[in-house]
C-alpha cells in the first residue's frame, strides 16, 4: 500500500512524536509499541512533575538567598515550557489530525523531474532543521550532565547536581546521590528533547507548506505549456479513436477530403479557431485547477495558524526569558569557567532555534508572495480575456502575504527575531544594573 | 405627535442605552414620551448628576493641592485624579458630541435586504445582539466587583497617612484620615458622626457612577464594533451562495439549501433604501419566488423569457444582479458605519490614551515602591490591572474589526468564482481589490486601535518600571 502523503512528508517528526507518546499510532501498529510509547510519555511527565516540585521546594527553602537565581529561573521556565509542549499536541490532537488529513488529500508528491529536485531540497532542509533541533537539545542536556563534574574537580561543591533542587532524601550518601543525579539528569534530557520536538514539528510543517507553494508557482508559470500538452493529448486521442472507428470508412473520408479542396482555406481557419478555443478551454481548466490548489493551500495555512499560534506565542516568550536569564547568568560568572560555557551553549542553542523558526516563517511569507510573480511569468498575452481576468484575481490575492502569527500579537518572521534580540538586550541591561552590585 | 419606534441599532443596544440614561448621560432621546415636561425632568436629572460628578472631582482635586507637600501623597492623589478624569472626560465628551452619537446609532435604521439572504442575515444579527448583551453584562459585573473591592479594601488596614511631626521636623507621625474610598476634602468634618455617613454615601454613589461613565462609553464603542464584525461575517458567508447562484448556467438548482430556506411572507418585510426596484418590481408575488424553491433539480419556467448571454434567463440574471447589488450596498453601508464610528469616538480614544499613558507612568513609579504584599501593593496592582483592562477592551475589538475586514478578501477568493459568470467574476475582482485594505478605527488619526497598540502600551509600562527601578 502506498504510504500516505503526510507520512512521506512528516516521516521523521511523526516517528519521533510517536515514540515519545505525543502522537497516536495508527490502528495497524502492534499493541506493545503503543503501550511502550504511552509508558514513556507518562513516565517523562511524572519525572518532570517530580523535579518541578523539587525545584519549587528548593526555592521555597532558600527564598531570599538563592545560590544561583538565574539558573533556577531558567530551569523553572524550562519545566513549564516542556509540560505545556507535551500537553499541547495531545490536547489539540483532533485539529492536528485534520491538518494531516488535508496534507494527505491535497499535498502533491511530485513525479516529474523539475519538481522532484524542489521536493528533495525541501526534505533536505527539513532534515537539517530536525538535526539542529535534536542536536541542540542533546548538547544542552550533555553540558548540564558534564558541568557538575568540573565543579566537583574544582573542589567548589561536594555533591554537585545538574541543577539546584531540594530532594526529600539526604544526598550525601553515595547511592542516594547518584540516584538524585540520574533523576535530575534524565529530567534535564527530557526537558530539552521535549522542548525542541514540538517546535520541530511545527517548523517542519511550515517547510513542507513552503514547498507546496513553490510547486504552485511552477504550476502557474507553466499553465500555457500544460494546456498545449493536454490539447495535443486530446487531439491524439481523438485521432486514434477516429482511426479505429473510421477504418472501414476510409474511402469515404478520402472522397470527402478531395471534395473540400476548394474550401481548404476556410476550413483551416475554422480549424485554427476551434483549436484556439480548445486551447483556451484547456488554459482555463488548468487555471481553475491552480486556483483550487491555491485556495486549499491558503485554507491549510489558516488552519495551521489557528492550531499553532498559541504555542508560538508561548514559545517566543519562553525563549525571551531563557535568553535574558542566561545572559544575566553569564555576566555574573567569570569568563572561561565551566558555568559560563554551559550557559553559552544554552544561549547559542536557543538563538539558533528561534532563528530557524523565524527564518522559515519568513520563507513561507515570501513564497506565498512569489505566486503573484509566477502568475505574471506565465504566457498570458495570447490568452482569452476571461483567463486574463482570472489571473488578475490570483495576483491580487497572492499579493497579500500569508503570515504565521504568534496568537494575534506578532508575526513570526525575521523582524520578530530582531525585536526579540533588542528586547533581550534592553532587559539584560536594566536587570544587570539593578541586580548586580 | 412624535411616534417613538424602537428599531435599528437602538433596539439592539437597548439595555446599554437604558443603563446610560439611568447613570445620567445626556442621552435625552429614545423615550416614548418626549413632551417638554418629561424632557426637562430628564435633562435636570442628567444635569444634577453632572454637577455631583464635577463637585466631587473638584473636592478630590482640592485635597490633592492641600496634600502636595509629601511626594507619596502627591503621587497617590494624582493617580486617583487621573483615574477619574476619564469619567469626566467621557461624560462631557458625550454631552458635547451628542449629535454624532445619535447619527451613528441611526446608521442602521434603513438597511437594505434581499429575500435570498435574509435568513443568514437574521441569524448573524441575533448573534451580534447576543454578544452585545453579554458584553454589557460582563462589563457591568466588572464594574460592580471593582466598586465593591474598592469599598472593601478601604476597611482593611490603617486609615492613616504620614505627615512631618509638627514638633520634630526630622520625624514623621501618623495622622488619621477619614476611612473613605477616596481622599477628598469636605467642608464638614468627615472623620466621624453624621459627616462621615454623608461623605461615605456621596462617595459610594460617586464611585459607582464614575466607573460606569468611563466603561459604558467604551462598551458602546465595542458593541458597535461587534455589530460591524457580524455584518462582515454575514457578507463573507453569502459570498459562496451568491457565486453558486451565478454559476447556475444549466437548469440545475444550486445545492446550497440555506439559500432557499422558507422565507415567511409576513415577517422580514424588506425595508429597501431607495433601490426598491429590482426584484420586488419583477417578482410581483411570492409565488414567483417559489420557482426557486424547488429542490427537485429542475428549475421550472426557464423557457419563459429569453436566455441571456451567460445562459441565464432574464429573471435569473436580474436575481443575480440584485444579489450582487445587495452585497455591494451592504458592504458600503458597513464602511459608512465604520467611518461614522471613527468620527464619533476617535478623539475620545485619543484622550483616553493620553491620560492612560500618564497614569501608567505614575503607576510604574508607585510599583517600584512595593515592598511586601500589603494594602498598598493591592491598590497599586488593582489600579494597574484596571487601567490595562480598559485599554485592552477597545484594542481587542478594534483588532477583531481589522481581522474580519481583511478576511473578506480571502473569503471572496476562496469561493468558486472560476465557475461563475463573467459578471460574478468582475464583481469578485472589484471586491478583492477594494478589500485589500483593512478597515480600522484610528484615534483621531494618531494611532490605530489594535492589539499592537496594547502590546506597545504594555511594553512601555514595563520599560518605565525598569528605568524607574534603576533610578530608585
Amino acid at each position: 500500500m502506498d504510504p500516505r502523503t503526510s507520512e512521506v512528508y512528516m516521516y521523521t517528526q511523526l516517528k519521533i512524536s510517536r515514540v515519545l507518546g505525543i502522537w497516536p499510532y495508527t490502528e495497524q501498529t502492534m499493541l506493545w509499541k503503543k503501550i511502550l510509547s504511552k509508558t514513556v510519555f507518562y513516565s517523562m511527565l511524572g519525572i518532570k512533575f517530580c523535579t518541578l516540585l523539587a525545584v519549587s521546594y528548593h526555592i521555597f527553602l532558600k527564598w531570599g538567598h538563592l545560590p544561583d537565581p538565574y539558573e533556577t529561573i531558567v530551569v523553572l521556565t524550562a519545566h513549564f515550557n516542556t509540560i505545556f509542549g507535551m500537553l499541547y499536541i495531545p490536547i489539540r490532537i483532533s485539529k492536528f489530525l485534520l491538518l494531516l488529513k488535508t496534507m494527505d488529500d491535497h499535498f502533491i508528491i511530485p513525479t516529474d523531474s523539475t519538481q522532484q529536485h524542489l521536493f528533495e531540497e525541501t526534505m533536505r532542509s527539513a532534515s537539517f532543521v530536525t538535526k539542529m533541533f535534536l542536536g541542540s537539545a542533546l548538547s544542552t542536556g550533555v553540558s548540564y550532565a558534564v558541568i557538575p563534574f568540573t565543579a566537583y574537580t574544582n573542589g567548589t561543591m561536594n555533591h554537585p547536581l545538574p541543577f539546584h533542587a531540594a530532594l526529600p532524601f539526604d544526598i550525601t550518601q553515595t547511592s542516594s546521590y547518584w540516584m538524585a543525579y540520574f533523576l535530575l539528569e534524565i529530567s534535564m534530557f527530557t526537558l530539552c528533547i521535549n522542548g525542541s520536538v514540538n517546535c520541530d514539528f511545527f517548523v517542519s510543517m511550515i517547510i513542507k507548506t513552503t514547498c507546496q507553494f513553490r510547486f504552485l508557482q511552477r504550476m502557474i508559470a507553466d499553465i500555457k505549456e500544460e494546456a498545449i500538452k493536454r490539447n495535443k493529448q486530446k487531439q491524439q486521442d481523438k485521432s486514434k479513436k477516429a482511426s479505429h472507428t473510421d477504418g472501414t470508412q476510409s474511402e469515404i473520408s478520402i472522397l470527402s477530403l478531395t471534395d473540400t479542396n476548394k474550401d481548404d482555406k476556410l476550413t483551416t481557419k475554422e480549424d485554427d479557431k476551434t483549436h484556439g478555443e480548445e486551447l483556451d478551454c484547456e488554459f482555463l481548466q488548468r487555471l481553475s485547477e491552480c486556483v483550487k490548489y491555491h485556495q486549499l493551500l491558503l485554507q491549510f495555512v489558516h488552519d495551521l495558524k489557528t492550531a499553532a499560534s498559541p504555542f508560538m506565542l508561548f514559545q517566543v516568550l519562553i525563549y525571551v526569558i531563557f535568553l535574558c536569564m542566561n545572559v544575566l547568568g553569564m555576566s555574573t560568572v567569570p569568563v572561561l569557567s565551566s558555568e559560563f560555557a554551559n550557559t553559552l551553549i544554552f544561549v547559542i542553542c536557543v538563538l539558533s532555534l528561534l532563528l530557524l523558526l523565524c527564518w522559515y516563517g519568513n520563507e513561507l511569507t515570501i513564497q506565498s508572495l512569489e505566486v503573484a510573480q509566477a502568475a505574471y511569468e506565465c504566457d498570458w498575452c495570447d490568452g482569452s480575456s476571461s483567463a486574463k481576468r482570472s489571473l488578475v484575481m490570483i495576483m491580487s490575492r497572492a499579493q497579500k502575504p500569508v503570515k504565521l502569527t504568534a496568537w494575534k500579537f506578532f508575526d513570526v518572521d525575521l523582524k520578530m527575531f530582531t525585536a526579540v534580540l533588542r528586547a533581550t538586550y534592553s532587559y539584560y541591561q536594566v536587570l544587570h544594573e539593578v541586580y548586580t552590585e | 405627535m412624535y411616534k417613538f419606534r424602537l428599531h435599528g441599532l437602538v433596539a439592539d443596544m437597548w439595555p446599554l442605552i437604558r443603563i446610560m440614561q439611568m447613570t445620567g448621560f445626556f442621552l435625552l432621546d429614545y423615550h416614548e414620551d418626549m413632551s417638554f415636561g418629561w424632557t426637562s425632568i430628564r435633562a435636570g436629572y442628567a444635569g444634577s448628576i453632572s454637577g455631583l460628578m464635577v463637585i466631587q472631582f473638584a473636592l478630590i482635586f482640592i485635597n490633592l493641592m492641600k496634600q502636595s507637600d509629601d511626594v507619596n501623597d502627591l503621587t497617590a492623589n494624582t493617580i486617583t485624579v487621573l483615574f477619574f478624569v476619564h469619567s469626566l472626560v467621557k461624560f462631557f465628551y458625550f454631552a458635547l458630541r451628542r449629535g454624532k452619537f445619535y447619527r451613528t446609532l441611526a446608521t442602521w435604521n434603513n438597511a437594505n435586504s434581499h429575500p435570498l439572504f435574509s435568513e443568514n442575515h437574521s441569524r448573524h444579527h441575533a448573534t451580534a445582539v447576543g454578544s452585545m448583551r453579554r458584553l454589557v453584562m460582563y462589563v457591568g459585573i466588572g464594574i460592580i466587583i471593582s466598586g465593591f473591592a474598592w469599598t472593601i479594601i478601604t476597611f482593611v488596614g490603617d486609615s492613616v497617612h504620614e505627615i512631618p511631626d509638627p514638633e520634630n521636623a526630622n520625624e514623621t507621625i501618623f495622622e488619621e484620615v477619614p476611612r473613605l474610598m477616596l481622599r477628598s476634602w469636605y467642608p464638614w468634618n468627615a472623620l466621624s458622626g453624621g459627616g462621615y455617613v454623608v461623605s461615605f454615601v456621596i462617595q459610594i454613589l460617586w464611585l459607582f457612577l464614575a466607573l460606569s461613565h468611563a466603561m459604558m462609553m467604551d462598551t458602546m464603542f465595542c458593541c458597535w464594533l461587534i455589530y460591524t464584525c457580524q455584518q462582515l461575517v454575514h457578507l463573507k458567508e453569502i459570498m459562496k451562495p451568491l457565486m453558486e447562484l451565478s454559476a447556475s448556467l444549466d437548469t440545475l438548482v444550486p445545492h446550497s439549501a440555506e439559500l432557499f430556506r422558507a422565507v415567511s411572507a409576513t415577517t422580514n418585510n424588506p425595508i429597501t433604501s431607495g433601490d426598491g426596484d429590482g426584484i420586488r418590481a419583477i417578482y410581483s408575488n411570492q409565488h414567483d419566488f417559489s420557482n426557486f424553491r424547488l429542490n427537485t433539480g429542475a428549475l421550472a419556467n426557464i423557457n419563459s423569457g429569453s436566455v441571456g448571454p451567460n445562459g441565464l434567463t432574464k429573471k435569473q440574471e436580474v436575481l443575480v444582479r440584485s444579489a450582487i447589488k445587495y452585497w455591494v450596498e451592504r458592504h458600503k453601508h458597513v464602511v459608512r458605519f465604520v467611518s461614522n464610528i471613527g468620527d464619533t469616538y476617535g478623539s475620545a480614544l485619543l484622550l483616553h490614551m493620553l491620560i492612560s499613558t500618564v497614569t501608567l507612568t505614575l503607576l510604574a513609579y508607585q510599583a517600584t515602591k512595593i515592598e511586601a504584599a500589603n494594602v498598598y501593593a493591592c491598590t497599586v496592582i488593582g489600579y494597574l490591572v484596571y487601567t490595562l483592562a480598559q485599554v485592552f477592551l477597545f484594542c481587542f475589538f478594534g483588532n477583531r474589526l481589522i481581522e474580519e475586514s481583511s478576511s473578506v478578501m480571502e473569503a471572496a477568493y476562496s469561493c468558486q468564482w472560476y465557475d461563475g459568470s463573467e459578471e460574478a467574476k468582475t464583481f469578485i475582482q472589484i471586491v478583492c481589490q477594494q478589500c485589500q485594505k483593512a478597515m480600522s478605527i484610528s484615534g483621531a488619526k494618531f494611532f490605530t486601535v489594535s492589539l499592537d497598540l496594547f502590546a506597545s502600551v504594555l511594553g512601555a509600562v514595563v520599560t518605565y518600571f525598569m528605568v524607574l527601578v534603576q533610578l530608585n
